[in-house]
């Protein structure tokens, strides 16, 4: 044998680098937390499919070498034992610290592992020069068994404990563990066991055949390999029965994800099927879209919930697979063009910046916009250095925007977990937003804003918790871009960084206020953006907020309330929405049970829980008048972060929400339970799995049924009246590409929603949006001329179809005065009344639209 | 030259060739270039920069890379904008190209004794709340903690090579299997893609035939005016069409006969009358009824 000094004195110890939160001490112990890309040890040569095999058998001997244990949990402490009441432990049972000189019983308190193994202890430790011996069971099992584990509660750090340990067993030196625990739970100390020699030796079997070893001593140093860090990390968990460790994957292991995504990507097709389907009304897309959707959405979410993963390339891939495909679903509705309206107007701020060349140039489709060009700019930079049209590069850099936000999202919960399951479960329960399809990955600005939002918290998160100027900066001009970018989202990002903040102050002590600094940075670049740049925007702002503080205002008063252009909601889609609501709320409470009861001193977890606080009360900002669904859905784009994250949370690490009776038979006022309680295996874990997926896939099927588009119109196919993109066809698209040919741009035009829309877009005109009274009216009279010269209309657009088909919307024009009300569609003599007028001229005709140039010039 | 040192020069070779495709090479080229330049190469080499000597995961390179791309177009074109110059291909290319290749020579300058943002405190992160543990330990337990944390290896005998290849062929093999059911996603995804596209367009091809009018021009002295009438749209089994031109009372002012041909689009001027509202019809083969109708007003 051969024994020589350590070669490498500052390789690292192999102990996690930081102490772990509860979350990651119940993930650590999977090579789950380990970051793709590491190299992995000895164990990399095993072929994975032996490895997998192994695993059940492996957990199956466990469960018979260790005794049953009662599913009861000890009482909520009182007094003295509340210190020892935060030491989780697998078994439930909280140790007992020793008392110190003047209590009565000075018997360290020694746990085995099992009744049966449990060691004894001769003598005090209270007295420096006593010795605790601690008897490790020798009957046949103990000495076959490698995991025994003793644990020892130390009364106070400066006293001085001598464990003699019986030999190590033939066979199997070393295996015993003996762990020191200090008052704290934090403060724990690993001791090996060592034989008299006071060597340790690693079984052989685990690294090399026994025959073949030359051995190395090595002192393992606790700390960095610097030497500076002396501080000795906890073990995940003292009390409980270490586990064989598993062997690890390769480092590019993608383990099932390739196999799910291929399941994920029929679904793809069935979608693709389905709005095939639905453009020739085909009666049987609807079954095949909702298929679909479940097919690409919940097979993602089973893997991301069970236990077996093969870290966090596996969980990565999974989740970009997962935005990818349901990206797609989006883009397949509409593939050869814009018809959404927002994505109409910046697709003209692209092109005006593609033919212009210059930034900030006036966008009569949409005035504020001009001063948040991120989008644009991106838009432009593609279109001119590629060569595709900006209709293509809007739909890429959309699609990159919206995959890089979700991938931040992960990056950012993966940090802060080191979870992979945990920012897996995280992104698909994310993925069931409301907008999560609409304003979040379209060609909006908003799109481009995401990324950024999340990159800044993301970053300072980093910042906080590492420092250096690098992540300041990075952090600061994340918060730059997102103000360049988008208007609510800067403003959200003001607000999320002053609650991550406020959360560490209140939290974390002793305070740190730089924690203020982020916040007041990003607000001070927002607001001198708004004060210098984008003035116009409190005033766009100004009329959805002054709406709903009026609704809310006739709440209060008892005052009637104006009709809502919301399309009437169905009680199918009323239940399944509140479903998935209800188990939002259910998991929320019984995590926020569980993290009083454990005193979670996390400050992003507590900034969480306000956060969802905030995504429940949004939710009933959605019956607040008119533009309280827009704004809801606004809200919950940023709301929903937190409580996906407190959900993910809550579905992997099996949250009880109805929590066991301890062994005094309290149930709420009872000590929380091990965080692990729950064997990952077996009946437990499937439904588990399965009720998690299926609330998730419930939450899925509302979001899409509620959100964008329509549930009417959910599918692409003929033209609908009012639908938005179901409006646009090519009569509507000729018109306006006509009025920009023949009428050249900025002519004050007005026409109903989708009309006006593809006007101000393809058509460069002016928009005219509150001309719904001109439409309504039976007769031309003296109003309709005063409504004409105050609005400076020169032109108006007519489609036939008004007066075949009831608005899918509820309204037919914007700001409509009969919205919510419309019972029949437009009368012919309301629609052709413009005919009869001499001094009107018919411009253009295409069978189906009518532009009608109006005689106040 | 080891891989650290090598990447960077295939970052900038790579921006060299990507700048050169988009601004001389054919449609194919510059599509790869741009999307290089636009959300691969300036973020690669500023996580680069950002992050020298720092730890960051594949998952968080991998995300940083387009991330930062994408921050580089919206700085780049603002400033752009604020030097006074025009946002086409050519600034685009170099802006971006520019920033890359910034970012890759900025740490070759940089002295390399203590990497670029470095952490000041000599703490390994952890997530923020969470306590760092110390136990004071009198120097006795320092020492019997260090000796206790002293273990015996077994150093693993070399391998022979022949079962290293074995090991190493069998892991090529399992990546391979991996990465095939990912040749089937795309495969299935582009069909859906390709699925979607073909019909959506197709539904949305329709033929629209369109009958229209410029806004009338200036009352000479004959008391007429001029009117560009166009007919878009004109569909050659439906031909030849008739433009009739009539008065208040039906009276016929002009009368033309189209013939389609080419594109399906029409154009003529014609002087019509000014003092009178007007109809124009467009008139299919055989039709009694106009098929499209325009009105224009009496001039004023």
């Amino acid at each position: 044998m051969l024994t020589a000094p350590d070669p490498r004195p500052d390789e690292p110890a192999r102990r996690p680098a930081a102490p772990m939160t509860s979350i990651q001490q119940y993930e650590a112990p999977s090579e789950d937390t380990e970051p793709a890309g590491t190299p992995d040890d000895a164990a990399e040569a095993e072929p994975m499919a032996e490895q997998r095999a192994a695993e059940p058998a492996q957990t199956s001997e466990d469960a018979q070498a260790r005794p049953a244990q009662p599913r009861v949990r000890p009482g909520a402490p009182a007094g003295d034992d509340k210190a020892a009441a935060d030491i989780q432990t697998t078994s439930g049972v909280p140790k007992k610290p020793i008392p110190g000189e003047g209590k009565e019983d000075p018997q360290p308190e020694v746990k085995g592992e099992t009744a049966e193994s449990r060691p004894e202890v001769e003598g005090e430790t209270t007295d420096p020069e006593a010795t605790a011996v601690i008897a490790l069971p020798e009957d046949e099992n103990a000495g076959s068994d490698p995991e025994k584990t003793a644990v020892i509660t130390v009364p106070s750090p400066e006293e001085t404990m001598v464990i003699e340990l019986p030999a190590a067993p033939a066979g199997n030196p070393g295996e015993d563990t003996v762990v020191i625990r200090t008052p704290s739970p934090d403060e724990t100390a690993v001791i090996l066991n060592r034989p008299p020699d006071e060597t340790v030796v690693l079984p052989a079997g685990t690294v090399a055949p026994p025959t073949e070893v030359v051995t190395a001593l090595i002192p393992v140093v606790p700390g960095r390999k610097d030497g500076k860090r002396t501080e000795a990390a906890a073990p995940p968990d003292p009390g409980r029965k270490p586990k064989p460790a598993r062997p690890r994957r390769e480092p590019l292991d993608l383990g099932h994800a390739p196999a799910v995504l291929t399941i994920s990507a029929l679904g793809v097709l069935m979608v693709a099927l389905a709005y095939a389907g639905g453009r020739v009304d085909t009666g049987n897309a609807p079954f095949a879209y909702w298929a679909g959707q479940v097919v690409v959405f919940t097979p993602v979410v089973v893997r991301l919930l069970s236990r077996r993963m093969a870290g966090a390339a596996e969980s990565f891939v999974l989740v970009m697979g997962l935005a990818l495909n349901q990206y797609l679903l989006k883009w397949m509705y509409s593939p050869d063009q814009f018809r959404f309206p927002d994505e109409l107007q910046h697709w003209l701020a692209t092109t005006i910046i593609v033919q212009s060349g210059e930034l900030f140039q006036p966008n009569p489709a949409l005035p504020p916009a001009v001063h948040f060009p991120g989008l644009a700019e991106m838009g432009a930079a593609v279109t001119s250095m590629t060569g595709l049209p900006v209709t293509a590069a809007g739909v890429i850099v959309a699609g990159v925007a919206h995959l890089v936000f979700v991938a931040v999202l992960f990056s950012a919960v993966l940090r802060a977990s080191n979870s992979p399951a945990v920012a897996g479960v995280c992104c698909a329960t994310y993925a069931t937003a409301l907008h999560y399809l609409f304003f979040n990955s379209m060609f909006l600005y908003q799109t481009a804003a995401l990324p950024f939002f999340m990159l800044a918290i993301w970053a300072t998160r980093r910042w906080r918790t590492e420092g250096g100027w690098p992540l300041l900066t990075l952090a600061v001009c994340c918060a730059a871009l997102t103000t360049v970018s988008h208007h609510v989202t800067a403003f959200a990002l003001v607000l999320t960084l002053t609650l991550l903040a406020v959360a560490e102050l209140v939290v974390q002590k002793p305070r740190r206020w730089s924690a203020l600094i982020m916040p007041a940075v990003a607000a001070a670049v927002v607001a001198l953006w708004l004060l210098t740049v984008a003035r116009d925007v409190v005033g766009y702002l100004e009329a959805p907020i002054e709406q709903v503080g009026r609704t809310i205002s006739d709440l209060i008063n008892g005052r009637d309330q104006a009709a809502s252009t919301t399309a009437a909601v169905s009680v199918g889609q009323l239940v399944v929405q509140g479903t998935g609501l209800l188990g939002l709320f259910v998991l929320y409470v019984a995590l926020v049970r569980d993290m009083i009861q454990r005193h979670d001193r996390d400050t992003w977890r507590w900034a969480a829980v306000v956060g969802g606080a905030i995504f429940f009360a949004g939710n009933g900002v959605r019956f607040l008048g008119q533009n309280g669904p827009e704004i809801a859905g606004r809200l919950s784009t940023f709301t929903y972060v937190p409580i996906s994250i407190l959900a993910a949370i809550a579905l992997v690490r099996g949250v009880q929400i109805i929590p066991a009776k301890d062994a005094e038979g309290h149930r709420w006022r009872a000590a929380p339970p091990a965080i692990d309680v729950i064997a990952p295996g077996g009946w437990n874990l499937y439904s588990r799995v399965a009720a998690g997926s299926a609330m998730i896939t419930l939450l899925m099927i509302g979001a899409r049924a509620g959100g964008w588009p329509p549930l009417g119109s959910i599918l692409p196919g003929p033209y609908l009246a009012g639908g938005f993109e179901r409006s646009v066809d090519a009569y509507g698209v000729d018109a306006a590409d006509w009025e920009r040919r023949a009428l050249g741009p900025g002519n004050r035009v007005g026409g109903d929603v989708t009309s006006v829309s593809l006007a101000s877009t393809y058509g460069r005109q002016d928009p005219v949006r509150e001309v719904g009274p001109l439409y309504y009216a039976d007769e031309w009279g003296l109003d309709q001329d005063r409504m004409i010269a105050d609005l400076a209309i020169q032109y108006l657009v007519v489609d036939r179809r008004l007066s075949e088909q009831l608005p899918e919307g509820e309204a037919y024009f914007e700001n409509d005065p009969n919205a919510g009300s419309i019972t029949r569609p437009l009368t012919a003599a309301q629609i052709s009344k413009f005919d009869s007028l001499t001094e009107v001229d018919r411009l253009y005709d295409n069978g189906t639209v009518r532009v009608y140039r109006m005689g106040a010039q | 030259m080891n891989a650290n040192a090598l990447l960077p020069r295939i970052l900038a070779a790579v921006t060299v060739a990507a700048g050169a495709a988009v601004l001389l090479g054919p449609l194919p080229l510059s599509v790869a270039g741009g999307l290089l330049l636009g959300f691969v190469l300036p973020g690669m080499a500023l996580t680069g920069v950002l992050f020298r000597g720092r730890e960051l995961t594949a998952v968080e390179r991998t995300t940083l890379a387009p991330a930062l791309s994408m921050a580089a177009l919206v700085v780049s074109g603002l400033a752009v904008h604020v030097c006074g110059l025009a946002l086409d291909r050519l600034s685009w290319t170099v802006a971006t190209a520019g920033v890359t290749l910034l970012a890759l020579i900025v740490p070759a300058v940089l002295p390399r004794g203590v990497p670029a943002g470095a952490p000041a405190a000599e703490e390994e992160p952890r997530p923020v709340g969470e306590r760092l543990s110390r136990i004071q330990l009198a120097p006795p337990d320092v020492a019997v903690i260090t000796e206790a944390r002293t273990v015996v290896m077994s150093v693993v005998p070399p391998e022979d090579e022949e079962h290293v290849a074995a090991e190493e062929k069998a892991r090529r093999g399992r990546l391979v299997r991996q990465l095939l059911p990912l040749v089937l996603v795309m495969a299935v995804l582009g069909g859906a893609s390709w699925l979607s596209f073909g019909t959506s367009r197709e539904t949305f091809e329709t033929t629209v035939t369109a009958l229209s009018a410029a806004p009338s021009g200036p009352v000479d002295s004959a008391g007429n005016r001029t009117v560009a009438v166009s007919a878009s749209g004109l569909v050659r089994a439906d031909g030849p069409y008739t433009l009739a031109v009539t008065g208040p009372g039906g009276a016929s002012v002009a009368r033309r006969t189209i013939s389609v041909t080419g594109d399906g689009s029409w154009s003529e001027t014609l002087s019509l009358p000014a003092e009178q509202r007007l109809a124009v019809n467009l008139f299919r083969a055989g039709d009694a009824t106009a098929y499209r109708t325009l009105y224009i007003s009496a001039a004023e």
